[in-house]
């Protein structure tokens, strides 16, 4: 843009600012200093810039004059005087709060605690559903695209995406990406599993993320292929394996038994633009062009990127081009995969329900892309922030308590100023003022508290969980709330019982205002409890039906040769080698192998199909199905009912099967034992096969897969099968020794199997971390609610205490006893508790049944949850008010008669 | 200076003695102190509400006949002067001060 027409945008702009009346005489006066400028400086070489510079300072002119104006209607008329007492408010205000610091820090201390939860929950709920992927540019113009070719399921190929590549207009990219389970090794550490991802060289292009260190695929890469395989790492990988030097790039590591070289980095918590990140991290990239590195086709054959049948896990991204709509993109799309071939959908080999193969003609439909579904994100707006708000709510009521406590406690101050000319709306306004201030500084020491929050919870949530503008507009609108909500209460008791007439030193020990403000508080703080006891029960539901006897000493490793490429006999070598060495193991008491993962610690669980004597042919029932070796019966504690266990060494040519009870409850006669069944395991390329059934044995302790056994299982020698997935369950005597053992058996028979440990109860105690994050961070808010409740209680009675010493003076002097006052103060302060913990209760089983019918997945009001909170709540309200309750029952009536006469 | 006057700033200072030198327009003002738009202007607003300059306006009549936008002109009030010198005479007696002071 030419100078003197940017001259003349920046002086239009800056003319927004000045007040009306002044505006068209101010354009006109700059207009000529530029065109006086314009002249003197035309000689001069830099004439342009000087005038650009000088334009700018035009806009401090306008904002000059615009403060001068404010400040010229600040100094006249009624409005004036408002600022003014506003200003002589605040200073009062400020005043009056240092003298009862103890009160100001409770009342900011909890207002501050309330805004940092709810800020830390907002935050969170924006990341999971409103904020762009980390590094990705401009994600509003991003959209997946789904490829149907049976008009419900998404499966693209490679092919796909390189004829929408080539041929779809309104797009300025497309990105194609395929994840992958991959084994990684780094010279000088384990092998271990990580996700990763096939994609396509202009994968990180389209969307727009640059490298945190050395660069991401060309097509030069693309074309090298094989002759230079590369990859990309995720910057927690290159943190963890090398310390985050830049020294890693060009380094190899190996994948997948094949080694690649490293040519970049991804930047810090890009982890790809998968949905649910949480359960899908991508820490390795690598070209298509060395894609047969990770991909299979149905039958665990390697397949190149090109010769790969359609996939649900074929990702496709397009950048659209600037103007273009969605809708746009996906028409033109459609018209692009009409001419795909129809192809047919390979089985998924983790979804049962999509194995039948589907013609159609291919269609493309479009969505944003994003984390969560913004749509969808109801239920985890009111975890995320209808929780903490109820917590802003008890600390709102608990600093609404100790204001009325106080207000009545300054009575003769109100009353001076009555007396010397104060209005009662004046004395109102002071109070807001005094509330308005409270509230300020606990919103600055919330987004303080919450900033720390935030870095704690990073921990647990793999994305950057900043506190931006929307955060801070919405702490803002919080501040505004509790000023409102906290602040009028007192204003108004004050206003409407203050007067001249009232004695002087007469004091509201019985406040109406005050037994409200309690029984909201109990009940806000039942309901919080109730919600936190019933979600850490359901969490903590399965662990208790385990059934298996000592989990924390249950070890489960898994190991999956399949990305390693090797043969059967390769990989039965390894296992048969671990079989035999595990019981030398340090620690190992006793260990067994399976291909089933019965608890889902790392994989789906294998099935088979199986026909009875008699059945068609197209009729098969199907069963879990285990190939195990060792002592697994005996280490899993699976009892034999009947029968024999398997023979270790079977000679007689039959295979042998140990089926559970309801598989036999299936058989003829419910009898299994001496049974032949014909079996054919579901993922095999194996034939049928012919199995004796040689014993019968109980359910699998809490197996929750089976549906704590109901479901018919058959196990059988590992020989039998090819499953290069197995699970090495290890009965230990010392954990951490049989673990270490373990990886130093493997790394000894072969260091690039990767391998992972936990143990049952580890695994138990940390799957779900999503909604155990949510439960422990209701539980926790429900405490702090508690703490809140408690606190303000003991302050108020406490106070209402002080203020009725005379009047338990006088009482005692006529007769009461020290335990008729004790019960007196308790009922007074417990009542309203008892009140609110009724109303509490009803109201949170109401809800329950309301956001059950709203709500999927949400439970109606667990009645054991709900009344441990009522019974915490009241112990803890009872304990709090029976300190000031001792406290009045000891009072000596005659000290304080003396004191009061 | 009488109490209730605000105190006159560095950049007032400058501002006025230009005025008072025979600078009546803002850019000249700037080419003579050396100060950039952005402090003049707000300088000359601030020094104006608080009637220590006055503007006027050229004729309309002149302004067309030369082509160009009709100028704003300023200049020191009585006031205005006699701020500059108490302000003149202040900063020199200062400026005496710190020579003392560093010479003894």
């Amino acid at each position: 843009m030419r100078p003197q027409r940017l001259v003349r945008v920046v002086i239009a702009a800056g003319s927004f600012v000045v007040p009306k009346t002044l505006r068209a005489r101010w354009r006109e006066e700059w207009m000529a200093e530029m065109a006086h400028a314009t002249s003197v400086l035309e000689h001069r070489g830099n004439a342009g810039r000087v005038l650009v510079r000088m334009a700018a300072g035009s806009v401090i002119d306008a904002l000059m004059l615009r403060t001068l104006a404010f400040a010229a209607l600040l100094s006249r008329g009624s409005l004036s005087r408002v600022w003014q007492g506003s200003g002589r408010d605040v200073h009062l205000g400020v005043r009056s709060l240092r003298t009862a610091p103890g009160l100001t820090l409770a009342i900011v201390g909890s207002l501050a605690l309330g805004i940092a939860a709810s800020a830390t929950g907002f935050s969170v709920l924006q990341t999971m559903f409103h904020r762009p992927f980390p590094h990705v540019d401009d994600q509003s113009r991003l959209q997946h695209l789904c490829v149907t070719r049976d008009g419900s399921s998404c499966a693209a190929s490679f092919d796909d995406y390189s004829r929408l590549r080539d041929h779809l207009d309104s797009a300025v990219g497309i990105s194609a990406s395929y994840r992958v389970d991959l084994a990684i090794k780094l010279r000088g550490a384990s092998a271990t599993t990580a996700a990763g991802a096939v994609v396509s060289a202009d994968y990180f292009d389209t969307l727009g993320v640059r490298p945190a260190v050395g660069r991401f695929f060309t097509p030069a890469d693309e074309a090298a292929g094989w002759a230079q395989p590369v990859a990309v790492v995720a910057h927690d990988l290159w943190q963890r394996g090398f310390l985050g030097e830049p020294a890693a790039i060009g380094s190899v590591l190996l994948v997948n038994n094949t080694a690649v070289r490293i040519v970049g980095v991804a930047p810090r918590h890009f982890v790809g633009v998968n949905p649910k990140i949480d359960g899908y991290r991508t820490m390795v990239w690598v070209p298509s062009s060395i894609g047969d590195l990770a991909l299979r086709n149905g039958i665990g054959e390697r397949v190149s990127a090109s010769t790969l049948e359609p996939s649900y896990k074929l990702g496709l991204v397009a950048r659209m081009k600037p103007g273009v709509t969605p809708e746009q993109l996906a028409a033109d799309a459609s018209s692009i995969a009409a001419g795909f071939a129809p192809g047919s959908l390979r089985q998924a080999p983790s979804t049962g329900s999509r194995g039948v193969s589907r013609h159609g003609t291919p269609s493309v439909t479009v969505r944003d892309v994003f984390l969560n579904d913004p749509d969808k994100s109801l239920p985890a707006s009111l975890a995320f922030t209808g929780v903490p708000a109820i917590v802003l709510l008890i600390a709102c009521v608990n600093a609404a308590l100790l204001l009325v406590a106080r207000a009545a406690s300054r009575g003769p101050e109100w009353r001076l100023r009555m007396a010397i000319g104060a209005t009662r709306w004046r004395l109102a306004r002071q109070l807001l003022v005094e509330a308005t201030v409270l509230a300020a500084a606990s919103g600055v020491s919330g987004v303080l508290a919450a900033s720390a929050l935030l870095r704690l919870q990073g921990r647990a949530v793999p994305l950057p969980l900043p506190i931006d503008g929307p955060v801070l507009v919405f702490t803002v609108a919080m501040v505004v709330c509790v000023t409102l909500l906290f602040g009028v209460g007192p204003a108004w008791t004050t206003a409407t019982r203050t007067t001249l007439a009232s004695r002087l030193g007469r004091q509201h020990a019985r406040g109406r205002m005050r037994g409200l403000l309690i029984g909201a508080q109990a009940a806000l703080c039942v309901g919080l409890l109730a919600t936190g006891a019933q979600f850490l029960r359901a969490l903590n539901v399965n662990m208790a039906t385990i059934g298996i006897s000592d989990p924390a000493n249950l070890i489960v490793a898994s190991f999956d040769l399949e990305p390693l490429h090797y043969t059967n006999s390769q990989t039965e070598a390894f296992y048969t080698e671990l079989t035999r060495r595990i019981d030398r193991a340090p620690g190992v008491e006793r260990a067994g192998l399976s291909s089933s993962d019965y608890w889902g610690v790392s994989t789906e669980p294998g099935f088979a199909r199986f026909f009875l004597p008699g059945d068609e042919a197209d009729t098969p029932r199907t069963a879990g199905v285990s190939a195990i070796a060792g002592d697994l019966l005996e280490t899993l504690e699976l009892q034999l009912l009947k029968g024999r266990p398997l023979a270790s060494d079977n000679t007689s040519g039959v295979r042998e099967i140990l089926v559970n009870e309801a598989l036999e409850r299936m058989l003829p006669d419910h009898t299994a034992l001496g049974r032949t069944l014909r079996i054919a395991p579901n993922q095999s390329p194996r034939e049928e096969m012919q199995a004796e059934v040689v014993g019968v044995v109980a359910p699998l302790p809490g197996d929750a897969r089976s549906d704590n056994g109901s479901r018919p299982h058959l196990y059988y020698a590992s020989s039998s099968t090819e499953s290069p997935a197995r699970q090495l369950y290890i009965r230990a005597g010392h954990v951490g020794q049989s673990i270490a053992g373990l990886r130093r058996l493997v790394e000894a028979i072969d260091d690039r199997v990767p391998i992972e440990v936990t143990t049952l109860d580890q695994f138990f105690a940390t799957r779900q971390p999503e909604s155990r994050w949510i439960a422990s961070s209701t539980a926790g808010l429900g405490l702090l609610g508690l703490l809140l409740t408690a606190g303000g209680l003991l302050g108020v009675v406490s106070y209402v205490v002080t203020l009725r010493t005379p009047e338990i003076g006088v009482r005692m002097a006529l007769g009461a006893s020290q335990r008729n006052v004790l019960l007196l103060i308790l009922r007074q302060a417990l009542t309203p508790v008892v009140v609110g913990l009724m109303l509490g209760s009803a109201a949170a089983a109401a809800l329950g049944f309301v956001t059950q019918a709203r709500l999927y997945g949400s439970e109606p009001v667990d009645p054991v949850a709900l009344a441990t909170g009522a019974a915490v709540l009241l112990c803890a309200t009872g304990l709090a008010s029976l300190i000031p309750a001792r406290r009045a029952s000891r009072i000596q009536p005659n000290t304080v008669l003396k004191d009061t006469t | 200076m009488p109490g209730n006057q605000p105190a006159l700033s560095y950049t007032g200072l400058f501002v006025l003695q230009a005025l008072d030198r025979g600078y009546r327009f803002g850019f000249d003002i700037m080419e003579a102190t050396g100060l950039p738009s952005g402090t003049v202007y707000p300088a000359l607003r601030r020094l104006e509400s608080q009637g220590l300059v006055e503007s006027d306006w050229e004729d309309d009549s002149r302004a067309r006949k030369d082509g160009r936008p009709r100028r704003r002109y300023y200049r020191c009030t009585p006031a205005g002067r006699r701020r500059l010198k108490d302000a003149e005479v202040r900063y020199r007696a200062l400026g005496k001060l710190f020579a003392r002071k560093a010479t003894s």
